[in-house]
């Protein structure tokens, strides 16, 4: 059975964009993605191998307004309307692992517009999870179908499906089929909607 | 239809004669004698199938061939009460000849003895004798049908004779296809045939679907948009195609009973070109545990379908559907290149074939397309069938506890012939509805409401205050068709709206439209959000704002913070500048949140 640590993520700005087509305004996803946390704790710690996921327990929705300016011609295109999550409480879902080693605080930056200061998440260990309880319910997070079995997914009953990227090289990355929340699944009741708190 | 075949919705035309005296005898209800007029008409189905669909022990007359026997069983299928808890048997009863609408009546409405029956019997005799089909059966008779109950039994009469008969046609069909057959040798007397009447029900099985079209296109473009009416076309074909088999739809769902699986296999077929997917209730019951919806019936299996979807795609992945590979540009036929390439800027955009698809379906949202630079709201009418049969069914025991019926909630059972006749009045409210919009918002010179859907609607608006008049004529409406709607603690319709700028992405609106999170749902994005129930509509709608000086600086000081707004109504001065407010929030239990968005609706 696999073990996970458990940590609090806390942000007072987050951008977790969405892939859309290019439109004049980008929303944000209500979840932390499989692909977002993990490739950024993948980064932190240089370990490759590394899974996580994650949920968002409380957030405020606004709208941010730039111009990304065009360094060439100093010229700015159409302004972009963001969605931005403010006040943000989550948690953080990582497996276990014995080759790495995490502080009980660290700081990481995630999602999009880094350098206009958003993205930084304070994370807190919280716990050790070692008997994962199991129950049916709805998904709040998105995880590779291919990763089911690492995040104790026993069963997937209604699949909501999408495709998450994942990063192969510093250039390269891959689509992969997903699922996503609001599947139906037998699964970790912290990864459930409303489960965070059972 | 040969014109000499049996036309199972005309079973039933003898409810519509008053009591007569035949030979001199008692006056008497002929559709419970009809062994006294069997012989008026020689060699016609039809009127064998009026005189002989009843083996119950009270009739002279059984089904005695096969096309009888399932006639039979479909009256049954297609009553607005199953047999088991039919009110009537054993029992004292009242009648009713009118049809109480569980979603319109109240028990006050109910007139005890009132009748409708007035067709004279050589009427009917001379009409079935022309072999007329189920068309001129309803062109002739089709308002008297609406009217009467098909069970005139205080308690029973929750649907009507046209909802029977439809159902009942449907039902007959669908049986007779399905090759359910017994031995004709059998069908030689009513014991004999209670058995196997018995048997047939219990072990004839149909499947039972609630089939849901999503698509996971993210619309920003207008006629990407197109995705919902290629979705609405689809629904209609299905509609078409399979008439008898439908028993419910609303814009995205579709309630079907099949003898075989190979509906659902035509049905991916219609839905793989556009990359749809398909969310599925499924069940198998035998004839008499025929519920509702599939949902209620036992060793239901609820699953997803997708089509075609790869564990890897490489890059570039389709960019508004994400879910299949982009086609490259130069493996694109001529028409599919100008289909992704921007007019204006030249930008090519990496497409699936299903999202190709749905730009070949055109530009079908012409006003839309022509707004540039204004407001607009999205407005949806959203049924949820579930919620439907729940509330139906407490509207149901409400009516049975004020008739003084005995275990009213056993008896409640909401049958697939009462949500039938619900969508009868649901589709004649969504016509009012889009009557009324196009008369207060369109004028001769501009066209400012753009139909997307048969309930979902994009309006150009010049100012919030629009909503506040939708708003009233949707309450209006409510009361006309869905009164008794308004005393429940959620209602099954919802209204759903969505204001932003033009340029706001319709994908954004569409999460919200397609999840309200209560019965009239209004977001005006990045201003606010009002998500009232139903039952509060007239107590908003009626209330009184106060000065609009001091409306003005409540929604000023909202801008910067709600909790200034809720200090400023509940403090003293609140309690002179806004009496009215504090009372909303006090005693008619509003959210201070959903007080200041309508605020600024009636400031805007």
């Amino acid at each position: 059975m696999s073990e996970y640590l458990e940590y609090s993520i806390e942000s007072d700005a987050l951008i977790l964009g969405e892939r859309i087509k290019g439109g004049i305004f980008r929303p944000s996803s209500k979840t932390l993605r499989w692909s977002t946390i993990s490739m950024a704790l993948r980064k932190w710690t240089e370990y490759n191998n590394l899974h996580a996921t994650g949920v968002l327990t409380s957030y405020e929705s606004d709208y941010f307004i730039y111009s990304p300016m065009e360094r060439v011609s100093e010229t700015s295109k159409i302004p972009l309307q963001v969605e931005v999550l403010n006040n943000i409480e989550g948690k953080v879902y990582i497996l276990k692992n014995d080759n790495i080693k995490l502080p009980d605080k660290f700081e990481i930056y995630l999602g999009a517009l880094i350098s206009k200061g958003f993205g930084k998440c304070h994370l807190k260990f919280i716990n050790k999870i070692e008997n994962v309880k199991i129950k049916k319910g709805i998904l709040n997070t998105r995880i590779p179908c291919e990763y089911t079995d690492i995040f104790s997914i026993k069963n997937v009953i209604k699949p909501v499906y999408g495709y998450l990227f994942e990063t192969i090289s510093d250039t390269d990355g891959v689509y992969v089929k997903s699922l996503f929340e609001g599947s139906e699944v037998a699964g970790p009741i912290f990864l459930l909607k409303g489960g965070q708190n059972g | 239809m040969a014109k000499d075949e049996l036309v199972p919705e005309i079973h039933d035309i003898l409810k519509l004669t008053s009591k007569q005296k035949i030979n001199g005898n008692e006056a008497v209800n002929l559709h419970s004698h009809p062994e006294l007029v069997l012989n008026f008409l020689k060699d016609n189905k039809t009127w064998e199938g009026v005189c002989k669909h009843h083996h119950g022990e009270n009739f002279h007359t059984f089904p005695d061939t096969n096309y009888l026997f399932i006639l039979d069983i479909a009256d049954n299928l297609a009553a607005a009460t199953s047999r088991a808890f039919r009110i009537g048997k054993d029992e004292k009863y009242s009648t009713d000849d009118f049809v109480f609408k569980l979603w319109k009546n109240d028990v006050s409405d109910v007139e005890e003895q009132r009748k409708l029956r007035s067709l004279n019997l050589n009427e009917i005799v001379d009409f079935v004798a022309q072999n007329p089909d189920w068309e001129e059966y309803n062109n002739k008779y089709g308002k008297k049908l609406l009217q009467q109950a098909e069970d005139a039994k205080l308690g029973n009469n929750i649907t009507s004779l046209y909802t029977h008969s439809k159902l009942t046609g449907q039902f007959y069909r669908i049986l007779e296809r399905s090759n359910f057959l017994v031995p004709e040798k059998d069908l030689t007397d009513r014991e004999k045939i209670t058995e196997i009447y018995k048997d047939a029900v219990k072990n004839w099985k149909l499947l039972f679907f609630n089939v849901k079209l999503n698509f996971p296109q993210k619309s920003f473009r207008t006629r990407d948009i197109n995705v919902l009416k290629i979705r609405e076309k689809i629904l209609n074909k299905i509609k078409e195609k399979y008439f008898d088999n439908v028993l419910f739809h609303t814009s995205d769902e579709i309630l079907m009973i099949f003898n075989n699986e190979q509906i659902l296999n035509q049905i991916k077929g219609f839905i793989e070109p556009y990359g749809f997917w398909l969310e599925i209730i499924k069940s198998n019951p035998p004839l008499s545990g025929l519920k509702s919806s599939p949902s209620l019936i036992k060793g239901k299996k609820y699953y997803n379908e997708y089509l075609n979807l790869k564990d890897k795609i490489l890059p570039p992945i389709c960019e508004i559907c994400q879910m299949h590979p982009a086609k490259q540009y130069d493996n694109l036929l001529d028409g599919e290149k100008e289909l992704v390439t921007d007019d204006k800027s030249g930008i090519i955009e990496n497409l699936c074939e299903s999202c190709i698809n749905i730009r070949k379906y055109g530009e079908s949202l012409k006003e839309l397309a022509k707004w540039t630079d204004t407001g607009v709201i999205w407005i949806k009418i959203k049924l949820d069938l579930s919620k439907l049969v729940e509330i139906l069914e407490k509207l149901y025991i409400k009516y049975l506890k004020n008739l003084n019926i005995k275990n009213p909630e056993e008896r409640a059972e909401i049958r697939y012939s009462v949500i039938n006749e619900f969508q009868w009045d649901y589709d004649k409210f969504l016509k009012q509805f889009h009557k009324r919009l196009h008369k207060i918002f369109d004028n001769e010179n501009e066209k400012s409401v753009e139909d997307v859907l048969e309930n979902l609607y994009c309006v150009k608006i010049d100012r919030l205050k629009d909503i506040e008049t939708i708003l009233k004529f949707y309450n209006s409406l409510i009361d006309d068709f869905f009164p008794r709607f308004k005393n429940v603690t959620e209602s099954p319709i919802k209204l759903v709206i969505s204001e932003s700028h033009v340029k706001f992405p319709f994908f954004e609106h569409w999460k919200h439209l397609n999840n309200p999170e209560n019965d009239v749902d209004i977001k005006l994005v990045g201003k606010g959000v009002m998500k009232i129930r139903l039952n509060q509509l007239d107590d908003l709608l009626f209330l009184k704002l106060g000065k609009k000086t001091a409306l003005y600086k409540l929604s000023k000081i909202a801008e910067i913070s709600k909790e200034l707004a809720y200090m400023e109504i509940v403090s003293k001065e609140g309690r002179v500048e806004h009496p009215d407010l504090q009372e909303a929030i006090f005693k008619k239990r509003f959210e201070i949140h959903d007080i200041l968005t309508f605020v600024k609706i009636k400031g805007g």
